[in-house]
């Protein structure tokens, strides 16, 4: 038998003796939900949620800061306390914080908001690569932002947070809570573990990192890697050989260096590289975006320099909302569809009717609360939502009827049939045709249509609805 | 034009969670257990990497573009198939069974000596080597899709499984 049959047998015949157990799903249901439930990030939500972080190699993750959204007043009060720790030497595998098993006694309680603190970086400090392009970079920080700006999130980093350290095994446990808008905690604290650069759910505790100002931090690095395979990075500690850290300086379009610090990279991630262009937004305020696009070095570099951009301020004081008044309400319905199912149909013109009347809470009463999606960031008031993205410009009443006149898909791929509009949304982005791309044109810039290039698939508005007509989803986001 | 009250954002609605989910699972999940037992000997300790998989593309963490699912699934199933061995798991409170050993279909099944010689053989290959067999040989991957996977070049991808192909003969030739 030849050598490559041998071998497709043998792993035949062995994965022939593998069953999964009867139950596989409902436990990995479980804890996909349970880990959304606990990760939502900071810049989707309507609250605060602050990271008390990790020991061993974990903890190689420093959070700092302290941040708010929404309201952008909020951070510049509680952000602006200098704190003492010392940046990370390049070079150096970053040591935790705050991770021994005696600070268990000075863990906060579930409830207890610790006082946030930032780190003012080294003033006059250049770090290998400070200041120098990075080879491949935009010229410029507006074409970079064009390439692709990701958000970075800050956490704070409260003494005592993190307990059970066990360096050798790098595991900790570390503490998660939310905290209101009005600085008060709110939900259960929830203690994760985690373990040599991931949490228990596998996902890494990326590298992360600074901040600069009172107003932001910098953070979440968690897609960035460079180019170039595990075996670029240097081991760190006991951790997997794929894991290492990497010195990064973030500096601001005139080449000053704004912060420094490392990143840590290991396991998928290094094959995760970012794959092009990529725009958020902040939803409530000022803050930097770094620019990340490390594709195509090619090797790992022991360091990188990387701009950090500041974000505009969003509308301080948008103006009030004339009831009367929205986006969708000069706009005719869209026409009838016989080819829908009745009760979609009858959905579809509702929602289009509610939102030409702008009539918010119409429209809030075709949704089903505990099924309709409307923000990926939660919350259980689509109608206060859509009211203030009128208030803010947004023209989402404008997005919701015209979607509807777009062209509609059906998925029941996964036994349940949902009707969705635009069409484009369940189409791989390269399989969407030109006359569709130009439907979407009235609504949508090059800077959206660059970004689903890169993403390779719509993520603009999209309304969900199922076969019995249930209004399941109009929301925007990927 | 995005505006700000619009929402950009990673996570997936629910109601495309819970579709996304059930489809991912219907169609890769117990191929990629098996996958795993080709690095990892018990069945739990599989269907843990497995799930690592699922929870690090599905827990709300992360990105991945539209088709490119199966690839993310398939490299974090290698990646933490190796370190499932060498890494200190947090257990989780229900831990059945694992499934007992079905008998095999084929009536002309392979010596068990020979096939874990096989095996034994096949891990004993550089890392990315092992990969490239298994994911050619077992999941028939295209070169293209094996790329995708492991991040590499076809070309790489067609060295490796040329050399682990060699490698696995030499080495079996040698027990003979």
């Amino acid at each position: 038998m030849k050598t490559d049959d041998l071998l497709r047998r043998t792993l035949a015949e062995r994965a022939d003796h593998v069953e999964p157990a009867s139950d596989a799903y409902a436990r990995l249901a479980g804890r996909v939900t349970e880990a959304r439930a606990r990760r939502r990030p900071w810049w989707r939500s309507p609250h605060v949620l602050w990271l008390a972080a990790a020991g061993g190699a974990a903890a190689a993750v420093i959070m700092i800061g302290a941040l708010v959204f929404d309201d952008p007043s909020t951070t510049r009060e509680v952000a602006t306390t200098p704190d003492p720790t010392p940046a990370p030497s390049p070079g150096t595998t970053p040591q935790p914080t705050a991770t021994d098993d005696d600070t268990a006694a000075s863990a906060p309680t579930p409830g207890e908001i610790t006082e946030p603190s930032a780190v003012v970086p080294p003033e006059g400090v250049v770090w290998p690569g400070a200041g120098q392009p990075l080879e491949g970079w935009p010229a410029t920080p507006e074409a970079a932002a064009q390439e692709f700006v990701r958000f970075l999130g800050g956490w704070d980093l409260p003494v005592g947070s993190v307990t059970n350290v066990d360096p050798v095994e790098q595991l900790a446990d570390v503490v998660l809570q939310s905290i209101g808008e009005d600085g008060q905690p709110f939900g259960e604290a929830a203690r994760v573990r985690v373990a040599g650069g991931f949490d228990e759910g596998g996902v890494q505790r990326w590298g992360v990192r600074w901040l600069r100002s009172d107003r932001i931090q910098v953070d979440d690095w968690f897609f960035a890697g460079p180019r170039g395979g595990p075996q670029q990075f240097q081991p760190k500690g006991r951790a997997q050989a794929f894991e290492g850290t990497i010195d990064v300086t973030l500096v601001d379009p005139g080449g000053t260096v704004v912060a420094q610090g490392f990143a840590t990279a290991g396991g998928t991630e290094l094959q995760e590289i970012l794959g092009g262009p990529m725009v958020l937004e902040h939803p409530g305020g000022p803050g930097y975006a770094v620019i990340a696009d490390l594709g195509g070095l090619g090797v790992a570099p022991t360091a990188l320099t990387v701009v950090a951009v500041e974000i505009p301020a969003a509308t301080e004081n948008p103006p009030e909302l004339d009831p009367a008044q929205c986006s969708a309400r000069q706009l005719d319905p869209p026409e009838p569809d016989p080819t829908l199912p009745t009760a979609v149909e009858v959905t579809r013109q509702a929602i289009a009717a509610a939102a030409i009347a702008c009539d918010y809470e119409a429209l809030a009463a075709l949704t089903n609360p505990s099924l309709f999606t409307y923000s990926f960031g939660g919350g259980g008031d689509p109608a206060g939502f859509w009211r203030e993205g009128e208030r803010r410009g947004s023209e989402v009443l404008r997005f919701m009827v015209e979607t509807l006149k777009l062209g509609w898909s059906l998925d029941d791929s996964a036994g349940t049939a949902l009707y969705s509009w635009p069409e484009v949304f369940s189409k791989a982005w390269s399989e969407v045709t030109e006359a569709e791309r130009d439907a979407l044109r009235p609504l949508y810039d090059d800077n959206d249509f660059a970004q689903w290039d890169a993403f390779e698939g719509f993520f603009g508005w999209r309304h969900l609805v199922d076969a019995q007509g249930t209004w399941m989803a109009f929301v925007a986001g990927d | 034009m995005l505006h700000a009250g619009r929402v950009a954002d990673s996570e997936v609605a629910p109601v495309d969670l819970g579709a996304q989910l059930r489809t991912l699972y219907d169609q890769h999940y117990r191929s990629l257990v098996k996958l795993a037992s080709f690095y990892v000997d018990d069945v739990w300790s599989c269907e843990e990497v497995v799930q690592d998989a699922f929870v690090s593309l599905l827990g709300g963490r992360r990105s991945v573009a539209p088709g490119r699912e199966a690839a993310y699934l398939r490299s974090a199933v290698l990646n933490g198939a190796r370190s499932a061995l060498r890494r200190r798991r947090v257990r989780r409170a229900h831990q059945p069974e694992p499934s007992a050993p079905a008998p095999s279909p084929e009536p002309a099944a392979l010596d068990r000596v020979v096939r874990d010689q096989v095996l034994a053989v096949l891990r004993s290959l550089p890392q990315r080597q092992t990969d490239v067999l298994v994911l050619r040989y077992y999941l028939d991957l295209s070169e293209a899709e094996i790329a995708e996977t492991l991040g590499m070049a076809p070309g790489t991808v067609k060295s490796h499984a040329h050399r682990g192909l060699r490698r696995l003969a030499e080495l079996l030739e040698d027990l003979r």
